[in-house]
């Protein structure tokens, strides 16, 4: 008895482990089906995680067929298609700049439908293997439990980098974002806390220190950074921030800026220094070339009348105190708009030189924000929306690339959609972005990664794959500032904790570095 | 005397179960405040947490406090299980076998006594979970006994001793602490469920008829009055259903605030549905998501036309297990405008959408503050109804320029009358002011209420003449005038929004 109970537990076993065969009569349906995350027809580098994804389409069951090169494999566990790493492996090894040809079939009230194949096509390049996010709810003002996490996107494997319940307590919360690279790897790194144990922590060539970017002269601790390539050197934008509330836009929140200027951080004297601060600007979002001879940014023109905008003419009082600056640009967010500029920069003497525009937005009646430039220096990658500079909360925010050698802009539609799209990334490579995406909700950001072929053609941009397809649907975390590292981060959360209890070290400020 | 200790065990049960039982509502928004979502993502979120096992626990078993009589029931079993567990491994002899049932009567109190605690506790489930994880450790003390008792024969003495210790540090210790640091919540605090839970259900009435059995309601409690007055247009009666709120009676320590009890569902209310979402999402963040607030996404995501997000909400609501059937009928909403029109939330909450909106603002985390100013100066009302909201919130506020811009309005819109009385004792009173606000000499007021206005006057002035304090004339003339809008003019100054 006992033995044939194991014989019947043992096929169990293999039965569970086994590929289900694809049903032998079935209808067609000739439409691709509709499947999630949506892997249909796109490009994906040669060593990324398996795509799992699930069967939308109306059934209990469904079955899909892997073809490629080397053979085929079948995977279906209910409506998910999970499909086994190292044969997932197998496959992109054999597919290297070919297709993999998938059909599906869906089993609804026990008839089997049979839809049109799509392809996933296998780029030649590799991808970056780790990525970093920090997950946050998308809430308005309250946080609670922040991580900022790295994810090997060859496999599943995902970790803390830090997280903020380490030094948080009940009475007081930390805050902690804009984690940062220098050149993909991460002996050089930083990311900030606010609030509870306030400070940047800085990873300078692999030793962790703690300082406060905040002086006397600046407007506020560094806020968005860049890492210098090949200096120790960092681009900050020193901001004072807000929020206000839409009552009944679907957009939300309008975060603004009230002030903000560029400052340069030298990692290695504790010091800082203003890049630019001119009059009426509103300086954002540092971005080095990859020579790092050329720093990019976005600036805003904003004159404050001190006018009550929300008061008629007739109402209006030459007499009247002026209104504050945080009442003026929620009165008038919609004039807010951000060109794209650059500024020379010289290595020896660490000088800037004038500023230049490189891209337009405001006479197009949109505002361009967060440029990235891609490895080989021609691209120029950016979100753009209608005004403002925090795009991930706009839905109508699209990812838009500027050929810097043309002067025109390649066609972004296809990583593009209806919702927000926001921080584009290259990889080292410059081969894959990956960007925040609220495509599929509206509401929570996913990270999504597009081809960007050799000839500068994007490609259908497709969600990081998760273990399981429904992943995205039940967590209610958005992924945030996705970054490409090539390797992973060294400094353990355990000594990231005890740097962030310590004190933080003041910088200094140098006035004479501004040109 | 023999089966003493287990006659305690059945006193104990009934005793806690019809004390839970009689609080039934209390239990129902437990399960209000917290949630199960199935599958590994949910449970993956809560095993990453301290004490993660008995929170996700918990959370699975308080979803049965949907039912109250049941939850109490498994409640009440597991407190049961775990005193007969310490009473086989301890053995208590005569009167110490009280000792046993120590750790869950405090169980018992400390779940009792959470009050206003439950919208701020960061552990969902928490009497479950308390519960469970004491019942596991009972159950790890009995079975150490057993093993003892069967294995060895000796050192008994000393076991005990040792096995007495450890279960107070982990039994007693832990609703010893917690004992502390609650305290009895108010009635008030059980109105305002009661009537939350009839909000959430469209029983008005219950809504109004708990407002007026309160002896002194909350601000919440009568906000929420007044938004079952609105929804079955009983505009009139708003002074005559307990209009005048008191703060919230809680713990010092715990600074009570609309945003967290209330605000999601307020803003519904009144069609402001970004904010009802913010607050939702914002009280989520930091004290875990809840059905209540789950379900205020889903109705406020379909109402601004974001229905991919809805259908999130709702595929997270379906996979719990008692509110899936809610969800799937916001499904077919979903995929039905006609379902979606018809139902009567939308009737009651579409006419209050106002089109000339603000387009930012903050309520600086005062809801009540927030809706009353923002109705109250309407600038174009278009409907009836705004133009009611409109007024009576002028009134709340006591603002007599926006009453008169909203009452000359009104009485133009409404040229063959009635005028509600509501509206015409405050119109002659604001109109025989000294600064008069309106001009009430084309108006054509009812001869009564002129007349027990003008009474109202005298007597006010002839106690004052009295040398009165303001409460002892509150007290005099609330008897004949504590339902008009003179007397609340007058004497009701507590309006603590929060």
């Amino acid at each position: 008895m006992k033995k044939s109970l194991s014989i019947i537990a043992l096929a169990a076993l293999l039965a569970a482990c086994g590929h289900p065969s694809v049903p032998t009569s079935y209808s067609s349906d000739n439409k691709v089906p509709v499947i999630y995350p949506d892997y249909t027809d796109v490009v994906v580098p040669s060593n990324i995680a398996p795509l799992n994804f699930a069967v939308m389409e109306q059934g209990t069951e469904a079955v899909a067929r892997f073809t490629f090169a080397g053979g085929e494999y079948t995977y279906g566990d209910g409506k998910k298609i999970l499909i086994d790493e190292d044969e997932w492996k197998e496959m992109l090894a054999a597919s290297k700049g070919k297709d993999i040809k998938v059909d599906v079939f869906a089993n609804n009230n026990g008839k089997w439908t049979a839809y049109k194949s799509f392809n996933i096509t296998v780029a030649d390049e590799d991808i970056d293997q780790y990525i970093s996010y920090r997950l946050i709810q998308p809430s308005y003002v309250a946080y609670e439990d922040l991580s900022i996490q790295q994810r090997d996107i060859t496999t599943f494997e995902e970790s803390t980098i830090y997280s903020n319940l380490s030094v948080s307590n009940e009475e007081e919360g930390q805050c902690i974002n804009c984690h940062s690279y220098k050149n993909y790897k991460t002996d050089n790194m930083l990311f900030h806390m606010r609030q509870s144990f306030g400070g940047t922590m800085i990873v300078d060539n692999g030793n962790v220190k703690k300082v406060d970017l905040k002086t006397d002269s600046t407007i506020s601790a560094g806020v968005y950074p860049a890492w210098h390539p090949t200096l120790n050197l960092i681009a900050f934008s020193t901001d004072k921030t807000g929020q206000s509330f839409h009552t009944k836009d679907i957009a939300k929140i309008e975060v603004q800026d009230t002030q903000s200027d560029l400052i340069l951080y030298d990692v290695d004297k504790d010091e800082v220094s203003y890049i630019s601060r001119e009059e009426n600007e509103l300086e954002i979002f540092p971005t080095w070339s990859p020579d790092g001879k050329t720093l990019y940014y976005g600036s805003a023109y904003f004159v404050y009348t001190g006018r009550d905008h929300d008061k008629p003419d007739s109402l209006q009082s030459d007499t009247a105190a002026p209104i504050a600056m945080e009442t003026e640009m929620i009165q008038r967010y919609k004039e807010c708009r951000y060109n794209l500029y650059k500024k020379s920069f010289d290595p020896k003497t660490r000088t800037f030189g004038e500023r230049e525009l490189v891209y337009d937005a405001v006479a197009n009646e949109k505002s361009a924000t967060l440029p990235r430039i891609s490895p080989d220096g021609r691209y120029i990658a950016f979100a753009e929306g209608n005004w403002g500079c925090f795009h991930v909360w706009h839905p109508e925010a699209d990812i838009q690339i500027l050929d810097l050698k043309t002067g025109n802009k390649v066609t972004t539609s296809p990583m593009n959609s209806k919702r927000s799209e926001s921080y584009p990334v290259w990889s080292s490579n410059g081969r894959w972005i990956i960007f925040e995406s609220r495509r599929d909700d509206g509401n929570y950001t996913r990270p999504y990664i597009a081809y960007f072929d050799k000839k500068g053609k994007v490609h259908k941009a497709f969600a990081v794959p998760q273990k399981d397809p429904s992943f995205y649907t039940f967590f209610l975390r958005s992924f945030n500032r996705p970054e490409f590292m090539v390797e992973s981060v060294k400094i353990s959360p355990k000594e990231f904790t005890s740097v962030a209890k310590t004190d933080a070290r003041k910088v200094t400020f140098k006035e004479d570095a501004k040109k | 005397m023999k089966h003493s200790q287990y006659y305690s065990a059945l006193v104990f049960a009934i005793i806690a179960y019809a004390l839970l039982v009689m609080h039934s509502e209390y239990l129902y928004a437990l399960q209000d405040n917290s949630i199960f979502i199935g599958g590994h993502t949910f449970m993956q979120e809560l095993l990453n947490r301290n004490q993660g096992l008995w929170i996700w626990v918990g959370s699975y078993l308080t979803q049965f406090f949907y039912y109250p009589w049941l939850g109490a029931l498994m409640l009440t079993m597991v407190w049961v299980a775990t005193h007969l567990s310490l009473i086989v491994a301890f053995r208590p002899k005569g009167y110490w076998h009280i000792i046993p049932l120590l750790p869950v009567a405090f169980q018992l109190y400390a779940v009792m006594t959470f009050g206003y605690y439950i919208y701020y506790s960061k552990c969902p489930g928490y009497a479950f979970a308390m519960a469970v994880c004491i019942l596991v450790m009972s159950i790890v003390a009995m079975m150490i006994r057993l093993a003892i008792d069967r294995f060895t024969k000796i050192k008994a003495k000393f076991t005990n001793i040792v096995l007495a210790l450890c279960c107070i540090i982990y039994i007693v210790a832990n609703p010893v602490v917690k004992l502390y640091s609650w305290t009895y919540p108010s009635k008030n605090f059980f109105a305002e469920l009661k009537m939350y839970h009839a909000m959430d259900e469209c029983r008005w009435d219950d809504v109004i008829n708990e407002n007026i059995k309160a002896k002194e309601p909350t601000n919440f409690m009568v906000m929420m009055k007044n938004v079952a007055l609105i929804h079955t247009n009983k505009f009139d009666d708003m002074l005559k259903t307990n209009n005048c709120g008191t703060i919230y009676d809680a713990p010092d320590s715990l600074q009570v605030r609309t945003s967290r009890i209330g605000a999601p569902m307020l803003y519904y209310q009144f069609g402001q549905f970004n904010f009802a979402y913010r607050w939702a999402i914002e009280n989520s963040v930091e004290y875990g998501m809840s059905i209540r607030h789950m379900k205020i996404l889903i109705r406020s995501a379909m109402y601004n036309q974001e229905l991919d997000l809805a259908q999130k909400y709702i595929n997270l609501l379906k996979s719990t297990k008692f509110h899936r059937d809610w969800a799937i009928q916001k499904e077919r909403e979903i995929h039905s405008s006609t379902l979606f029109y018809q139902s009567e939330e939308c009737g009651n909450v579409v006419p209050l959408i106002v089109d000339d909106d603000v387009e930012l603002d903050n309520d600086n985390s005062n809801c009540l503050d927030w809706i009353i100013r923002y109705f109250s100066s309407i600038e174009k009302a278009k409907n009836e109804k705004q133009q009611n909201v409109a007024l009576c919130f002028s009134l709340v506020a006591k603002d007599g320029y926006r009453f008169a811009t909203h009452f000359i309005d009104y009485v133009k819109t409404h040229p063959q009358g009635p005028i509600p009385h509501l509206y015409q004792e405050a119109a002659i009173m604001f109109g025989s002011m000294p600064d008069e606000a309106l001009d009430i000499s084309g108006f054509d007021f009812d001869n009564i209420i002129a007349e027990r206005y003008n009474n109202f006057v005298r007597e006010f002035y002839a106690l004052k003449e009295q040398k009165l304090s303001d409460e002892e004339m509150a007290s005099k003339l609330k008897p004949l005038y504590g339902e008009t809008y003179w007397w609340y003019y007058y004497f009701y100054s507590d309006l603590v929004l929060y």
